[in-house]
């Protein structure tokens, strides 16, 4: 056995991992005629024995009272939730509502570009989705008694961001209902559907080499005509795209519309296919409409993707074949404008 | 009859129905290991702070969805690696690594001394390649084994194994102070 077969192994007998018990005493053997390897031996035994960082008490002290506060909080919030939604019940029945906010954020596609513009408002519509957004923060991710954060306390994952959470949870409710009461009368995205899942355009592809055939997309793209079956690509040097050929020879470029969920990506499915740019995903087939704002019957609240918005799992309880958005997601949400309900399936 | 302990699994379970003392002994029992990490990462003890804060309140939010099917440490790994990934895509944080020429070797009466040992032996850490680093990390202060280290980085438990070893011949010979180069630490063949 020689010195690199030694020490591998010596290494590997450390961490617990099965080696043989014939090369453990040919390491052994090794080590007693051989001082380098038995350097090694000795400087890792020592190294077991060395403290390893040691995080300050401060540190943890305040992570654990960070997420005391934040569950109070929560509770508190969800208690204040419940009480609103009382009065507000009618409104999901389709009572009439006098006024809607005025004015809201909504994202629009003009010339391949976002922009922000004032819209008309749709006072029922407001009404019944700011129900919804406030009624899905009433539930704990994963356990039903307890209550749990609402999209306005999931800020920016960077720096402290809990106590701006905490205290913008009207507002941000408010904000949502515009959002959602707007989007309705948004077109959709430059998106294309393939294999039942959404991509989103990003516009000419740079490297179109490489290329492997997977299919046929049908889509009119941005134009006044009937959808047209265009043959669709994926690059070996590019494998987040879905690459499109146009009739003069070169190629669009789509990547699929993602979320995240524990850094789990998802990727936005549909049932219809997308056949023009402005066309929305609907719920694939099978998915009943949700009924109420709460997702039922189809869905129930689950817990929040890593941008902190609530999504919704089978009844089943798990997210193993993917998750619901609610609408009236923020403008810079993946799912931002979508008037229905939407399926994320898991991208492996 | 005292009461039994809580597993691990019995705390995550607990914490992922809102039991907040049960999340308090999870991130008591762990905070080592993410600080660890980070501090290893980023060499810099503010910003292993921050990313320890960061990884846990994660955890508080989204415990619920932690489905078992691994252990809660690889997880914990899992997420710990990525806010520490995501702070340096942000350009919030740098790592700050270290030139292994200018680290000494260990006397023999330094390297008997715990403190000493242990503050030359991180600064060492620095001067290892991030992906040995890394791997050394998930199994020594995380307790990962190699298979789930593999799985953990998307890579063959063999090339676990290969970093793991080579930083731990890294370290032994900025200890020792073997010589440097390709073959760092490493008893020659005979």
């Amino acid at each position: 056995m020689d010195c690199l077969r030694v020490t591998e192994t010596l290494s590997a007998l450390r961490d617990g991992e099965i080696v043989s018990a014939e090369d453990i005493g040919a390491a052994h053997v090794h080590c007693a005629t051989c001082a380098g390897c038995a350097t090694f031996a000795a400087t890792l035994k020592r190294l077991d024995t060395l403290p390893t960082p040691h995080a300050p008490e401060a540190l943890v002290e305040r992570i654990i009272a960070r997420a005391a506060t934040e569950a109070r909080v929560l509770r508190e919030m969800a208690a204040e939730n419940a009480a609103a939604l009382a009065p507000a019940a009618p409104a999901i029945a389709g009572a009439p509502v006098a006024e809607a906010p005025r004015r809201r954020l909504l994202p629009s596609r003009v010339g391949g570009s976002w922009y922000f513009r004032p819209a008309s408002l749709a006072a029922a519509a407001v009404v019944l989705l700011a129900v919804g957004v406030t009624a899905v923060t009433l539930m704990r991710p994963g356990a039903a008694t307890v209550p749990d954060e609402s999209a306005s306390l999931t800020g920016p994952a960077d720096g402290d961001t809990f106590g701006a959470m905490a205290d913008s949870s009207a507002p941000e409710a408010s904000l949502s209902a515009e959002r959602a009461s707007s989007d309705a009368t948004a077109a959709a995205p430059d998106y294309v559907s393939f294999d039942g899942s959404v991509y989103i355009l990003d516009g000419p592809a740079v490297d179109a080499s490489s290329l492997t055939t997977v299919g046929v997309v049908a889509t009119s793209l941005g134009e006044d005509e009937a959808p047209v079956e265009r043959h669709a690509y994926l690059s070996a040097r590019d494998r987040e795209a879905l690459l499109v050929k146009l009739p003069d020879g070169t190629y669009l470029r789509f990547s699929p519309v993602v979320r995240t969920h524990g850094q789990d990506r998802f990727v936005l499915q549909t049932g219809a296919a997308i056949t023009a740019f402005g066309m929305w995903p609907t719920l694939p087939d099978g998915f009943i409409v949700p009924a109420g704002p709460d997702g039922s019957p189809s869905f129930q609240l689950f817990g929040h993707d890593d941008m902190g918005v609530a999504i919704y799992s089978l009844t089943t309880g798990r997210i193993t074949t993917g998750f619901a958005i609610a609408p009236g997601t923020a403008p810079d949400d993946p799912a931002a404008g979508n008037p229905g309900w939407t399926w994320w399936a898991p991208a492996d | 009859m005292a009461p039994r302990p809580m597993s691990e699994n019995d705390l995550v379970a607990a914490a992922a129905a809102g039991d907040e003392q049960a999340f308090a002994a999870l991130v008591r029992a762990h905070s080592d290991a993410v600080f660890g990490h980070a501090l290893r990462f980023f060499g810099d003890r503010q910003a292993a702070e921050d990313a320890t804060q960061e990884v846990f309140i994660k955890v508080f939010r989204t415990i619920a969805t932690f489905d078992g099917r691994a252990r809660f440490s690889t997880w914990l790994f899992r997420v710990t690696r990525n806010v520490c990934l995501d702070m340096v895509r942000a350009g919030r944080r740098t790592p700050q690594p270290v030139d292994p020429l200018t680290l000494e070797p260990l006397s023999a009466a330094d390297f008997a001394d715990d403190v000493v040992a242990s503050r030359a032996v991180e600064q060492a850490m620095g001067a290892l390649a991030p992906e040995d680093r890394e791997a050394l990390g998930a199994v020594t202060l995380f307790g990962l084994s190699y298979a789930d280290a593999a799985t953990t980085l998307g890579v063959p438990v063999g090339t676990v194994k290969s970093r793991v070893f080579r930083a731990r011949r890294t370290l032994t010979g900025i200890i020792n102070g073997w010589d440097g180069g390709e073959g760092h630490g490493l008893p020659a063949r005979h």
